[in-house]
């Protein structure tokens, strides 16, 4: 008991743990609930220390940065000023003097409580951290303020958007509901649900107040009970890893047989991945994009594909279950299902199969496709986000998964057509690949909806036939195989996911329609609803009525409202209790209601809001909300239109930061690339062109027939262009709708597609063959990078290097030129300005704002007009008096012009995320100095080649450049590289004995000569050698002769006296005959056995020495051998046990009769040979087969006999050397069959034994 | 003759009328029970039992961030995650519009986020796509 405990020890204490947590779970629960008071005020205690501390954190690298900021300028070195800050610099009069930073406009010349004392400025859409400070400038003494944005009071959701909230740092860090009122009169009604503090200044007054909810009780239980959950998810997938360890470790020991260890080793991968998955791991131990289902989700296998962090899992998963079963499903196949009539069925059964299989790829794919937001091929930046990418991996791992099983179904396939037919291999693949062709046409043709194309499914098969020949006939290791069904998987992958994204494009345009009309009339009418009757006065309580600028509690209202989270067109308008116009906010609306709305409170001054439907304007749908209040005691009335005509929903006129979540509307398609038209009353309304409907396209339009879904498509031929439209109608029994036409691709949008995704795939390959490299490197501490490689790698560099030189070239010449165009542009549309205004100066009404508003009028120029460092017009009024944009030029600008003295500047500047391009322009217009700005933002510039279209082109074409270049580079290396190898291989042989040799090589040039001198060379060798033996044989015969002689010469001579003794003592009848006949006796016989000790000294001195007896590994040694020939005209299948195969004997020895083997099998014209190592008990078999012309049956017998050969310059001690020197080590080797059809040979060697 | 006609015509017509009215009431009907069921699997947190309620062009706008078109598969993963970050205390869609070509509801969502209580306002809209009611958008915000 207490070993097993020693044994399993950690295991214990996991689990030890998982129980204390479990047992500790509701005794903490009591413990909370019964010590709650007490609690509460610690954890109250405790948030409220966190906050001040964070307060303090953020004031002390605030004045820090002042501080720093304030010696930069006294010292006249270069001003760094860090994100969010800005200052000002004022003399005593208060004027400014300097000014830098984007928020430089909105500082208050309030110096604070006091000099140095941090304090907060507050407007409605803006919170900074100030502090003055007196600073001295050229012996000149000034005051320094400065400030650091610390909230923005307005959200637009998009990926411009630069959220900068402390409130909201501090909520998400400390996981509270707070808020903070920024101000020295901060304190703010508290009740018992919400506990509220002071941040004080170091002179005791208030700077703000925080306010936050209190936690409640059996939320902060339920939040324990959450962390215990947590812990006890990691303790028991910790817990699950070293059961499942411990479990290999036992079957590993109790020695099962392979194909057992790896059904074990899989159930476990799959029962941890779906215990991780039900254990909430890892997706609930993350947040983001990475986990977040609307990214990708599909509902495939109880949620293992939920998100795109389960997906890549679950896809890595089934790859290595794959790869753990590769070889087994064909052997299994081969194997298993080798019966008569069985294999039959089996052949038609697995085609079946593999078609199967491959339609679920597909599907697979597709729901990558249909189950995801991701804009993955409409996009045309080059580069995808790293959550879309590892979607897109996931694919590419599970389709690898895919085409092994694949490859393995046409490995079984084609091996049982051989066993089941007994023809060539060359014959059985072709059988094999009419098969699978011919059963994937019937597929096509039974299926309802196939998700594969039948070009696609052909190169499909094709493709995996390429790589299954090309992996038999180089006889590659698993490791290649997978790399090469990875590059194809990576063409397959990438022309199936640009396939289906051509459907999603289609079901986009559906999207579109669904968008335009989800705003409908009731859906505005809730939302004007909502804002009136709720969110206005909320918003309202946050509004404090001093110094209120109108503008910006517009923009408040909006940015805050329903209204904007919908992006609704929508207008409001202030007016005071005269009915005077206080001011306005417009998104994406250019009517004005500035005079309905007037009328309106005259006719009808009532206070409750009100919500009406009004169209001043023909072919525009709007809706009115109407209300009055009352701040400070003083009347307002607001006025609010919604537009909501589809005109207006797909123009749009505002910059891209301001458009929130319109990006939606176009999730998967650029509105350019369609048509969209409103059919109504038989009438044509053409919404995003200027296109004219002629007679028939309108009755093409009209002809379209609706299913009970009430939508259609239809191909339609309009302008000349054919577009695929999507019909939805607007209301059942109306013949009313919407059609949305999408164009066809062009051809290099689609290349574009196809290798922005290949890319992706391309680098992962890349990554994997590094990795390969890398661990072999580790494993054999050097790296070999054969001539082949290195041949194709330098062709490759040297091709593709000026491909990308050219290609960075011609973008960045296509980049410049944009922006030499779109400041062309820009500076003629300036001048054009200047000059509309420059003409009506002589009018003796003349007024720059006015002749201003004139020139945006009737030329349809957006700009600004700056006087000194302030705007003083602009045609976008509501975006700079609602405080988004500065009011003051940049500091930047202001030296250039006015410093430095320039006339005009062409700058890119940036707004939240979004850049753009301006130009600046100083003129002089009655004696006053004006600088007007016109920028890119406002004004729409078209170029000829947008860059993004650039790179379109440019990525398709030069992608597909490259690839040829790689491919032609591969060939080209691998036959210049070809004969070499030969040669290298061949000379290897020759090394180890095997001189039968000849390299073909039929070119008459460099290596053709060098091809000739070798096979002379070897010739020569082979014939010196044959001669030398000769030489060498006689010379030691007669040295043996001599030795033998010498030898038998020394006991001759005793037993010669011995014997004359004998015959003496006969003669003389000497009394001593038998006493001497018994002595010659045992002298003769002593001598005999002298004789015979000498015989056997000389049969031991003939027999073939044994060489140096060494552990050997016998699957190195033939691989090895084997890789000699994989030049040669033979194929060569290893089949090893997985654990090394280890001999005594001598390494050399073995490399000779395995050269010697194959040799043999090439002479005898096999061009197929398996060598099979099987673990027979204490002893190794080693079976090697041919499909050579085989051994004619009288010659079996002699095979082995030294001198015997059937070959025309053999010397017939090959078999016989291979039988001596295993006959030494007390192994064999014999024939185990031989016939017209091939031979088998088979060696039996003993086990190493264990040391 | 013809006054029999007539007669048979306006018959047919009254006849015409009372089917589409009851069929108006039945759809009215099932629109509310849709509507009941949405409530009933957001405030249960089962999701799953709406699976048949959404198809592949669903509108989801939620506080949390997601907003978009999305699949069936998405559309459900999506939910139960959002009710998996926010655990609900109350689902209700107190406003029912049924007369109407997309029948809508509004409501309130009061939910448990990181240990903090909030409230959000719910909108839910729905189209008839055949004989069955398909939610066209969820709203929560």
């Amino acid at each position: 008991m207490f070993k097993n405990f020693l044994k399993y020890k950690f295991l214990t204490i996991l689990f030890s743990l998982l129980i204390i947590s479990a047992i500790v779970s509701p005794i903490l629960k009591d413990y909370f609930i019964s010590n709650w008071p007490k609690i509460l005020e610690e954890k109250i205690q405790e948030t409220e220390f966190q906050i001040s501390n964070e307060f303090q954190k953020k004031l002390d690298r605030f004045s820090e940065i002042k501080n720093k900021l304030k010696s930069e300028i006294e010292l006249n070195t270069k001003i760094n000023l860090a994100n969010d800050f800005s200052f000002i610099i004022v003399d005593e009069k208060d004027s400014v003097f300097d000014f830098k930073g984007f928020y430089a406009d909105k500082i208050e010349k309030d110096y604070g409580p006091n000099l140095s004392d941090k304090y907060f400025q507050n407007n409605l859409i803006n919170t900074f951290i100030a502090c003055s400070d007196n600073i001295t400038i050229a012996k000149e003494n000034y005051r320094l303020i400065v400030t650091e944005l610390i909230e923005k009071k307005y959200d637009i959701e998009n990926d411009f958007f630069i959220e900068t909230s402390f409130t909201k740092y501090l909520s998400e860090k400390y996981k509270i509901d707070l808020s903070i009122n920024y101000g020295r009169d901060s304190l703010v009604n508290s009740d018992g649900r919400t506990h509220q503090f002071r941040i004080p200044n170091n002179d005791n007054e208030i700077l703000a107040t925080v306010t936050f909810a209190k936690p409640g009780r059996d939320i902060f239980i339920s939040n324990q009970n959450e962390i215990i959950k947590q812990i006890q998810s990691i303790l028991a997938i910790i817990l699950l890893i070293a059961f499942f360890y411990e479990i290999i470790k036992d079957i590993k020991k109790k020695l099962i047989s392979e194909n057992v260890f790896s059904f074990v080793f899989i159930i476990l991968i799959f029962v941890f991945r779906f215990a991780i998955y039900f254990l909430g791991f890892p997706s609930s131990f993350f947040g983001g994009d990475f986990v977040s289902p609307a990214i990708y989700s599909s509902s495939f296998g109880w949620g293992i594909a939920s998100n795109p962090l389960e997906l890549i899992i679950s896809s890595i998963t089934i790859l290595s279950i794959v790869v753990i079963l590769n070889k087994k499903i064909s052997s299994f196949v081969t194997n298993k299902l080798n019966a008569k009539y069985i294999s039959i069925i089996s052949i038609i059964a697995l085609s079946i199969l593999f078609f199967f299989f491959i339609r679920g790829y597909a599907a697979v794919i597709k729901s990558i496709i249909f189950d995801s937001s991701i804009n993955y091929l409409n996009n045309n930046s080059l580069i995808l986000d790293f959550v879309p990418s590892t979607v897109i991996l996931s694919s590419l791992f599970i389709t690898i998964a895919v085409f092994l099983v694949l490859y393995n179904f046409i490995d079984g396939l084609i091996n049982l057509i051989q066993n089941e037919k007994n023809i060539s291999e060359l014959k059985s693949w072709i059988i094999v690949f009419i098969i699978l062709q011919v059963v994937g046409s019937l597929f096509d043709l039974i299926q309802h909806e196939p998700l594969l194309s039948s070009f696609l499914r052909i190169i499909l098969v094709t493709g995996l036939f390429i790589v299954y020949i090309i992996s038999k006939k180089e006889n590659y290791k698993s490791t290649i195989i997978i790399t090469h069904l990875a590059i194809l998987a990576a063409v397959i992958n990438s022309i199936l996911i640009a396939n289906f994204d051509n459907d999603k494009d289609e079901h986009s345009i559906k999207v579109v329609a669904y968008e335009l009309t989800r705003f409908d009339e009731d859906f505005i009418e809730v939302n004007l609803n909502l804002f009136l009757f709720d969110e206005f006065y909320s918003l309202l309580e946050q509004t404090e009525s001093a110094s209120i600028n109108y503008d910006q509690f517009l923009f408040f209202l909006w940015s805050n409202s329903a209204l904007k989270e919908n992006i609704l067109n929508s207008s409001f308008y202030l007016f005071d209790s005269e009915l005077n116009k206080l001011g306005d906010y417009s998104f994406n609306q250019s009517e004005d209601y500035t005079f309905f709305f007037k009328k309106y409170f005259i006719q009808k001054d009532n206070h409750e809001p009100e919500i009406f439907n009004e169209s001043i304007y023909a072919n525009s749908n709007s809706l009115i909300g109407v209300t009055s209040f009352r701040i400070n005691g003083k009347k307002y009335y607001l006025g609010l239109k919604v537009n909501y005509d589809l005109k207006s929903l797909i123009a749009s006129n505002e910059p891209d930061f301001l458009l929130g979540k319109q990006k939606y509307l176009l999730s998967n398609q650029s509105i350019e690339n369609l048509l969209i038209m409103q059919l109504k009353d038989y009438e044509v309304f053409v919404l995003n062109s200027n296109i004219k409907i002629d007679k028939n396209e309108k009755e093409l339009l009209f002809s379209a027939e609706f299913n009970n879904h009430n939508d259609a498509w239809k191909e339609i031929e309009i302008d000349g262009i054919l577009y695929k439209f999507y019909f939805l109608k607007s209301n059942h029994n109306s013949g009313n709708s919407i059609a949305i036409g999408l164009q066809e691709k062009e051809a290099s949008i689609t290349l574009f597609q196809f290798f922005k995704i290949f890319l992706i795939f391309a680098l992962f390959i890349l990554i994997y063959g590094i990795a390969i490299v890398v661990l072999n490197f580790v494993k054999q501490r050097k790296v070999i990078i054969d001539f082949r490689s290195k041949l194709a790698f330098s062709l490759i560099i040297i091709s593709i290097a000026p491909i990308i030189l050219l290609a960075v070239y011609f973008r960045n010449l296509t980049n410049e030129k944009n922006l030499d165009a779109i400041f062309y542009k820009l500076n003629k549309r300036s001048i054009s300005v200047e000059e509309y205004i420059n003409k009506r100066i002589s009018d003796s009404e003349f007024n720059i704002l006015k002749f201003a508003k004139n020139a945006n009028d009737d030329l349809g120029i957006d700009f600004n007009i700056y006087s000194q460092k302030e705007i003083v017009f602009s045609t976008r009024s509501n975006l700079y008096n609602s405080g988004i944009f500065p009011s003051w030029i940049s500091s930047e600008v202001f030296d250039r012009l006015f410093i430095q003295n320039q006339n005009d500047i062409l700058l890119t500047e940036t707004i939240e995320n979004q850049q753009y391009n301006s130009i600046y322009y100083k003129t002089k217009i009655n004696n006053e100095i004006y600088v007007f700005e016109v920028n890119d933002l406002f004004n729409s510039i078209l170029i000829p080649l947008a860059i993004s279209d650039f790179d379109i082109i440019l990525f398709g074409t030069y992608s597909l450049a490259a690839i040829f270049v790689i491919i032609l580079s591969t060939i080209l290396a691998n036959q210049i590289s070809l004969p070499l190898r030969r040669l290298t291989n061949a000379a290897k042989s020759a090394s180890y004995g095997d001189l039968n040799l000849n390299i073909e090589y039929k070119r008459k040039d460099e290596i053709g000569e060098l091809t000739n001198a070798f096979n002379k060379m070897l010739n020569e060798i082979k014939k010196m050698q044959t001669d030398l033996s000769t030489v060498e044989r006689e010379t030691a015969w007669k040295e043996i002769a001599k030795q033998v002689a010498h030898e038998i010469k020394n006991p001759l001579t005793p037993m010669k006296l011995s014997m004359q003794q004998l015959i003496a003592a006969y003669n003389d009848k000497s009394p001593k005959f038998d006493e001497i006949f018994s002595k010659v006796s045992r002298t003769i016989l002593g001598q005999v056995e002298n004789l015979r000790n000498i015989a056997s000294e000389f049969s031991n001195f003939a027999r073939m020495p044994i060489g140096e007896m060494t552990s050997v590994n016998l699957k190195e040694i033939i691989t090895e051998v084997a890789n000699l020939f994989v030049d040669e005209r033979i194929k060569i299948d290893l089949t090893f046990p997985k654990n090394p195969i280890r001999v005594n004997g001598d390494e050399n020895h073995f490399k000779r009769i395995f050269i010697n083997l194959i040799r043999n099998s090439i002479q005898a014209k096999a061009d197929k040979l398996s060598v099979n190592i099987e673990e027979i008990e204490d002893s190794i078999k080693i079976k090697i087969e041919d499909n050579g012309e085989g051994i004619q049956k009288e010659f079996i017998d002699k095979i082995f006999s030294k001198g015997f050969t059937t070959k025309k310059e053999g010397m017939g001690l090959g078999l016989n050397l291979a039988k001596r020197y295993l006959n030494n080590i007390s192994s064999d080797i014999s024939i185990e069959s031989s016939s017209v059809n091939g031979t088998i040979f088979s060696i039996n060697l003993p086990h190493q034994k264990k040391i | 003759m013809k006054r029999i006609l007539k007669k048979y015509i306006a018959f047919q017509f009254f006849v015409i009328m009372l089917i589409a009215t009851f069929a108006n009431i039945d759809l009215r009907e099932s629109a509310q029970e849709t509507f009941s069921k949405i409530e009933s699997a957001f405030s249960s947190n089962n999701i799953s039992s709406i699976a048949e309620l959404v198809d592949n062009t669903t509108f989801i706008s939620l506080s949390n961030g997601v907003v978009g078109y999305f699949s069936s598969d998405q559309t459900i993963n999506i939910l139960k995650k959002f009710l998996e970050e926010n655990k609900p205390l109350q689902f209700n869609l107190t406003n029912k519009k049924t007369e109407t070509r997309k029948p809508f509801a509004t409501g309130n969502f009061i939910y448990v986020n990181n240990g903090i209580r909030k409230q959000s306002r719910v909108f839910v809209s729905m189209y008839l796509s055949g004989e069955n009611w398909i939610i066209s958008q969820i709203t929560i915000n």
